[in-house]
């Protein structure tokens, strides 16, 4: 484990983290693949974690709070109780979290977080149709955002 | 381990373990990547194509001057 003091602390406006992401993900002919092994890690190890930081709440409330970002809608709240019970699989998830990303973004409360996130999903699905996958290749998982 | 720019040796893991730091906390700071890092490294290490390497901060906050910059 790498322990650092005193190191410093940056902010990044958003053109930062989409040269970031871009360079992850669409105009290297290698990275899109690592790029995208990179978030399917992400939304398997942080998913959770992330829906509960964007719901502003801590985890316990998590379900309740997200319920309330999202309103009334029956299928959201199908796909978090899907998520909840370790049912969904990970295009179900992904497919939820770019919809909580876009609504959040489009009702102008969107937190940085969410406006990311909704970046890295357009990304990967600009390079999904330029880079059409076959087989076992880990973008063919991203195939169900719309 | 390397001594070779992290950026160029390892970009894809540098990048990642930023923007972790970056969604998972209000700012990015140049330990919370050092952390992000090592939690990657962990995840990958067992792989057959795993090499081990050191990020070092002044590393990361060169990357991140870089990023910080665009506007």
């Amino acid at each position: 484990m790498t322990v650092v003091k005193n190191t410093k602390s940056f902010r990044l406006l958003p053109a930062g983290l989409f040269e970031i992401l871009k360079s992850l993900v669409v105009f290297d002919h290698v990275l899109p693949t690592a790029g995208a092994i990179f978030l399917q890690w992400y939304l398997d190890s942080y998913g959770m974690f992330f829906l509960s930081r964007l719901s502003g709440k801590i985890c316990g409330e998590k379900l309740k709070s997200i319920e309330e970002l999202l309103g009334s809608d029956y299928i959201f709240r199908t796909q978090i109780s899907l998520i909840e019970h370790g049912v969904a699989d990970l295009n179900a998830q992904i497919w939820l979290w770019s919809s909580i990303a876009r609504r959040n973004a489009g009702k102008g409360k969107g937190t940085r977080y969410s406006k990311v996130l909704l970046l890295a999903f357009s990304i990967v699905r600009a390079s999904n149709k330029e880079r059409p996958c076959k087989g076992a290749s880990p973008l063919s998982r991203f195939t169900l955002i719309s | 381990m390397s001594r070779r720019n992290i950026e160029d040796s390892h970009p894809v893991t540098l990048k990642c373990a930023m923007l972790i730091t970056g969604f998972s906390s209000d700012s990015f700071q140049t330990r919370e990547v050092l952390f992000q890092n090592d939690l990657i490294k962990n995840r990958f290490h067992s792989s057959n194509h795993f090499v081990d390497f050191q990020m070092q901060p002044l590393q990361v906050i060169r990357l991140f001057e870089k990023y910080a910059e665009l506007q």
